[in-house]
């Protein structure tokens, strides 16, 4: 009886031992999945292998990276940062791929990150650098910029200092002259030929067939129409051109340091 | 598999399916909006050359969302006057090689400028 | 004891069980964990090998499959199921739209075996039929002199070159009046159209004209007549080019018929790997 016990205690071991080999995560053939790019075999792996759970998302966390699937990557990452900050490698990846993500995400990440790292005193990673400059383009020394960066910085630093209201005054003096402003030398041209054309044909109409004529009308109503168009679109142009200045900067930096740096996820 | 087969060889030549532009799009929107009579005459202005004059020009717009469709768009999402503005500011701006004014970023594969509405 | 042994045994495969184990993703993972474990290059390709084999069970050809058959490296497997590999390669690729690896496994099927069957110069002539036409009919004519009913296989190249009537004199003459290419190739409305909207934008200029407007003249004739007149000869090339899709779409309706039947008697299906 003794003797059968103790057999009974020593299968019931060897199970446990087996199932808890069997459910530990193997780091080598979720490297050799995200290499092959075996998305569906990947997360069945990560669905069925039994592990703690902040660990578990943090897997899952890298999965989503690879697979730039940002929302849910960002759920996976809050339930086990602490984990993923230990994974420097993992870390500034995200931050390359959210550099060149243009959406409410980028925010959302990088705000997490310089909290953090503002909050434990860390030295700022100059991927991280590289955001925060974006932020504040008036402040940044353009030396401390890689040189390769440094045209797309100056051109988001010009984009930044120009005034929305000023373009439009400018527009309202001289058709067009906002444009030249914020640099869009073609727009400036046809902007300027095209209104002094139109005012000429409205005045050419309005001297030899009167206020009244449909041709004075429509000449007239084509020119205001065009005018407080080339007024109203400089002032949302002047937005519209910092905001690309700024993301094209960011997707320089995050090429640039992808290639510099060369993380591997696993 | 023969039926998997010849899907495979004959789906080249299926015709495109035509998309209907809708005339308006008034789902969430203000009663303001729904009220206002010159939004009727502008989107029936639009619907009007989106599909006889629009056809009939060699309309070759720089833009990823040609320029009618940007224009009905920004009268949906901003209103009559300011979706107006918008709508010929892309205009005015869609000249030949505008692309060069842009940034790499928001070229696209076919030579298109990307613009969104935000 | 035997009975208690045995009861845990079962109840070990029943968690298995309920964790999804037995699903088909599983079954996919755990090959490929085996895949992973093994060294052996013969092993690891029998497993791929595998893999294909368990995702055409329904015959449903998605990319994954073809991400499988890019991975293999056939020279590691029997000649036999080497053989059968290149060929479920070259249908899996075409079926995938990858002409370029259709044709690579079909060329190396060939080298590797002296198949002179018609389901093979079948597939050859769909892989080619999409893009060298020339090729297409040279492999026509080899399998008409087998099976002469092969021959209705011609519409295949039949509906690459089939184009609609006086399409270059109606693109000719919308260059001197404006809508009347279209009013010969059938669309009155489009054509008077045109040719209303060409009319009156002359006309306006001419009345320009006559009340001395010149810089109007000059301002709205270049805008206007460019567009319009450009836009005439676009929208007749665009026409030719809808109504030729129209005629292949109804070459294709019936020439599919054919294929159908000739499929039925020469049927094209994977082979069994394992």
């Amino acid at each position: 009886m003794l003797l059968n016990s103790r057999i009974i205690y020593c299968w019931i071991v060897c199970m446990f031992m087996v199932k808890t080999t069997f459910t530990q995560i193997d780091t080598g053939f979720i490297r050799h999945l995200s290499e092959n790019q075996l998305k569906n075999e990947h997360w069945t792996y990560l669905n069925e292998v039994k592990i703690r759970q902040d660990s578990l998302e943090y897997f899952k966390a890298k999965f989503h990276l690879q697979y730039e699937n940002d929302s849910l990557f960002l759920h996976s990452f809050d339930k086990s940062f602490d984990l993923f900050y230990k994974d420097t490698s993992a870390l500034y990846l995200a931050c390359l791929h959210f550099l060149k993500t243009n959406s409410k995400d980028r925010e959302k990440w990088f705000g997490r990150i310089l909290d953090d790292m503002t909050v434990n005193q860390y030295e700022l990673h100059p991927i991280v650098h590289m955001y925060y400059y974006s932020l504040h383009p008036v402040d940044v020394d353009i030396s401390q910029i890689p040189e390769q960066l440094q045209k797309d910085m100056n051109s988001y630093k010009k984009a930044d200092k120009k005034k929305p209201i000023l373009a439009s005054t400018l527009s309202a003096i001289i058709p067009g002259l906002g444009e030249l402003y914020i640099g869009n030398k073609k727009v400036f041209g046809t902007r300027l030929i095209a209104l002094g054309l139109m005012a000429f044909q409205t005045v050419e109409s309005l001297l030899t067939l009167g206020f009244k004529h449909p041709l004075t009308i429509i000449d007239g109503g084509f020119f205001s129409a065009f005018y407080v168009t080339n007024i109203v679109g400089v002032y949302y142009d002047t937005k519209a051109k910092k905001t690309e200045t700024k993301n094209q900067f960011l997707i320089n930096a995050s090429n640039y340091f992808s290639a510099v740096y060369q993380y591997q996820l696993y | 598999m023969n039926d998997v087969l010849l899907q495979e060889v004959f789906s080249q030549y299926e015709l495109p399916i035509k998309t209907n532009r809708k005339l308006l799009n008034l789902k969430d929107k203000k009663w303001t909006f729904k009220l206002n009579p010159l939004t009727y005459i502008a989107a029936g202005l639009m619907y009007t050359y989106q599909n006889v004059i629009s056809e009939q020009i060699s309309a070759n717009c720089n833009y990823q969302i040609s320029c009618s469709e940007y224009t009905k768009k920004c009268i949906e999402k901003y209103g009559l006057i300011k979706g107006t503005l918008l709508g010929l500011n892309q205009l005015s701006q869609c000249i030949p090689n505008i692309q060069e004014e842009h940034c790499e970023h928001v070229i696209s594969e076919q030579n298109k400028v990307i613009n969104v509405i935000e | 004891m035997r009975r208690i042994i045995f009861l845990l045994y079962i109840s070990i495969n029943c968690i298995n069980f309920v964790n999804g184990q037995n699903d088909v993703e599983s079954r996919l993972m755990l090959l490929e964990k085996e895949y992973f474990i093994s060294e052996n290059d013969t092993v690891r390709n029998q497993i791929l090998v595998s893999k294909i084999e368990f995702l055409l069970i329904d015959n449903v050809v998605s990319p994954r499959v073809l991400e499988e058959v890019k991975r293999v490296e056939y020279d590691f497997l029997e000649e036999k199921q080497q053989r059968d590999f290149l060929w479920n390669a070259a249908l899996i690729s075409y079926l995938n739209k990858d002409t370029y690896y259709a044709l690579y496994f079909l060329d190396r099927y060939e080298e590797e075996c002296n198949d002179v069957s018609t389901e093979k110069e079948l597939l050859k002539l769909l892989i080619y039929v999409s893009y060298d036409t020339s090729k297409a009919q040279q492999i026509i004519d080899t399998i008409s002199k087998i099976d002469k009913d092969l021959n209705c296989l011609n519409c295949l190249n039949y509906i690459q070159n089939v184009e609609s009537k006086h399409q270059k004199f109606a693109e000719i003459i919308s260059y001197i009046i404006p809508g009347s290419g279209m009013l010969l190739q059938g669309d009155l409305l489009k054509g008077s159209t045109t040719l209303a909207l060409n009319t009156t934008v002359v006309l306006i200029i001419r009345w320009m004209f006559l009340q001395h407007q010149y810089l109007n003249m000059i301002s709205w004739g270049t805008n206007l007549i460019q567009k319009f007149y450009l836009g005439n000869i676009r929208l007749t090339q665009r026409m030719i080019e809808n109504k030729n899709n129209r005629i292949r779409k109804k070459a294709a309706d019936s020439c599919q018929a054919n294929l159908e039947n000739i499929l039925k008697q020469y049927p094209l299906e994977f082979k069994k790997m394992l």
